[in-house]
């Protein structure tokens, strides 16, 4: 929605919007919130409701007959979904030469990152972690920036798949070249939090490189995933340069 | 109970927590334990040192202090549907966790949960004397119980629905599936003296439960002081499984399951099936978490209550079933 609307053409955002972790500019996080809920939705009247994934199915046909346009975000976690969804949002709003533009911008980026890849000569094995202790295997969207920034997930390598939880024996054994970590300083008050507290995550966290992502970076097939993918090529160029 | 039955029971305490201790999904960790032996350091030291012992110490004290309750709670309420579950610790403990976990208290410690679930097990136990009454018979304190059980469970749905995003929730209801993969020495330091206190509370009284078999009237006339008897059983069962729950997160079905599997070899007297319980508990919930650990992938894990109660539920149907010609 914010990449392709700006302050006058957006009604309400979502209810995540003034969290912590919101990636939203200071003029977004005032707005009115909107939920799946149709009441809410009459009353704020708007021409275009967007949906995430799997959010208000039952509502589109009630929406539909007040006149209310409905767009339903796809699930994914790559950037071909980044793309798709842009697309969708664009197609639905008579947006289609800004977000064909959009997604110009993202191949550019993504070429770049594969290009600065192809220069680094030795692999590195990126290893990602939350607050929570829990990191990501294949088919995550942490996964998909890794790869894209042309190092290894070492969760994916470890036969991780999907979004894994604390596992301090398995961290205890792990050699990460560079770890990646979200939700540790942007505010997020996690409920856990077994990494900040558990000694098995101090060796990992303490000995070798480490960036922190800021966890707005992070929404599912959300375009601000390139900014996520580029922190991690940034780190890795560094370690290049330092070898 | 025979000694050799006794004897061969902490033989299976002994190897189920050797296994605890050692079996993962790559293999045995023996190479490591030889290691430590001669205090050599390796990755497998390490592992066994920081991660293995407290997690099979915390193992084998939760499953004793289930299974010790379980028998003590079916001996005093005469009713062999009786479990940990019944006089609310469980979920009042619950509550307490998930209190801590709600308003962030996590991240000033991770003792801050366990200590809000035992302190939550406390408030729970005493809500449910005053509730009670001083000379509740058995029936008003299951039926407290399952007050005491029905308000703690409601404050934590009430609590899960307020969640203030999706992933606080989820770290909630995960903690709740119960598991020991993050156990550690402070968490035993903590845990310990809990369960062996409220195991101890329960084993000094065992004796008053086989008079109370006969019945509360028989049992006054033979000189079982109730009141005591019913406080004692509700504080030993309230820190034994209020300090379990406190690190292990709520585990079903080990206090249920395991003083009827060894009901037939103590003659079915209440006061015989207390030590060898808290023995069977403890063996039970250890491979209950080897289990867990062999059948989890990297990074995700089967929880422990939750195979806990995959084991327990046909064991409890057919429990129900079977009891149902005999029931009042």
């Amino acid at each position: 929605m914010l990449a392709l609307f700006g302050p006058g053409e957006i009604q309400a955002l979502s209810w995540q919007v003034d969290q912590p972790v919101s990636a939203a500019p200071d003029w977004a996080r005032g707005y009115p919130q909107a939920w799946a809920d149709a009441e809410r939705l009459y009353h704020l009247d708007p021409a275009l409701v967007v949906f995430g994934p799997g959010e208000g199915a039952g509502l589109a046909p009630l929406l539909a007959a007040a006149g209310i346009d409905v767009v339903q975000l796809q699930w994914g976690e790559d950037f071909a979904t980044v793309r798709a969804n842009i697309s969708l949002l664009g197609e639905a709003a008579d947006l289609v030469a800004q977000a064909d533009e959009q997604i110009a911008t993202l191949d550019t980026r993504l070429a770049e990152l594969e290009a600065r890849s192809a220069q680094r000569r030795d692999e590195t094995r990126v290893f990602y972690l939350s607050s929570s202790g829990g990191s990501a295997g294949v088919g995550t969207y942490v996964d998909a920036a890794i790869t894209a920034a042309g190092g290894i997930n070492l969760m994916t390598e470890r036969g991780g798949r999907s979004w894994t939880r604390s596992d301090p024996e398995l961290v205890l054994g792990l050699a990460a070249d560079l770890v990646v970590t979200s939700f540790f300083a942007d505010g997020y008050h996690g409920r856990l939090n077994r990494a900040r507290y558990h000694a098995a995550y101090d060796d990992l966290l303490e000995a070798g490189t480490r960036i922190e992502i800021p966890s707005g970076d992070w929404p599912c097939a959300g375009p601000r995933l390139i900014h996520a993918a580029e922190a991690i090529a940034d780190a890795l160029d560094e370690m290049t340069v330092l070898q | 109970m025979k000694s050799r039955h006794l004897i061969a029971l902490v033989g299976l305490v002994i190897l189920a927590v050797l296994a605890n201790l050692l079996v993962s999904r790559d293999g045995l960790l023996l190479g490591a334990f030889g290691d430590l032996l001669r205090g050599e350091e390796s990755l497998g030291t390490r592992i066994l040192a920081e991660l293995r012992f407290p997690r099979a110490i915390l193992g084998a004290l939760v499953g004793a202090g289930l299974g010790a309750s379980g028998a003590a709670l079916q001996g005093f309420f005469r009713n062999p549907l009786a479990d940990p579950g019944i006089v609310g610790v469980s979920a009042s403990s619950g509550l307490g966790a998930v209190i801590a976990l709600y308003f962030g208290l996590a991240g000033i410690s991770l003792l801050m949960i366990p200590m809000a679930a035992t302190l939550g097990g406390l408030v729970g136990v005493g809500f449910l004397l005053l509730l009670a009454g001083r000379r509740a018979s058995s029936t008003t304190l299951i039926l407290s119980g399952v007050a005491v059980s029905a308000v703690a469970s409601s404050m934590t749905a009430l609590l899960m629905n307020l969640s203030p995003n999706p992933w606080a929730l989820a770290e909630i209801a995960y903690w709740l599936m119960g598991s020991l993969a993050d156990a550690n020495w402070n968490e035993v330091r903590f845990a310990a003296p809990l369960i062996l206190a409220g195991t101890t509370l329960l084993v000094l009284v065992r004796n008053d439960l086989d008079p109370l078999s006969l019945g509360e009237e028989t049992a006054r006339s033979l000189g079982v002081n109730l009141p005591w008897l019913r406080l004692a059983i509700v504080l030993g069962s309230a820190l034994a499984v209020g300090g379990g729950v406190a690190v292990a997160g709520a585990i079903g079905f080990i206090g249920l399951v395991v003083p009827h599997l060894l009901r037939p070899f103590v003659a079915s007297r209440p006061a015989a099936l207390l030590l060898p319980s808290a023995l069977g508990g403890a063996a039970l919930l250890s491979l209950a978490d080897v289990g867990t650990r062999l059948l989890s992938g990297p990074g995700i894990p089967l929880y422990l209550g939750v195979l806990t109660a995959l084991l327990g539920a046909p064991f409890f149907v057919w429990l129900v079933r079977s009891t149902q010609g005999r029931a009042p």
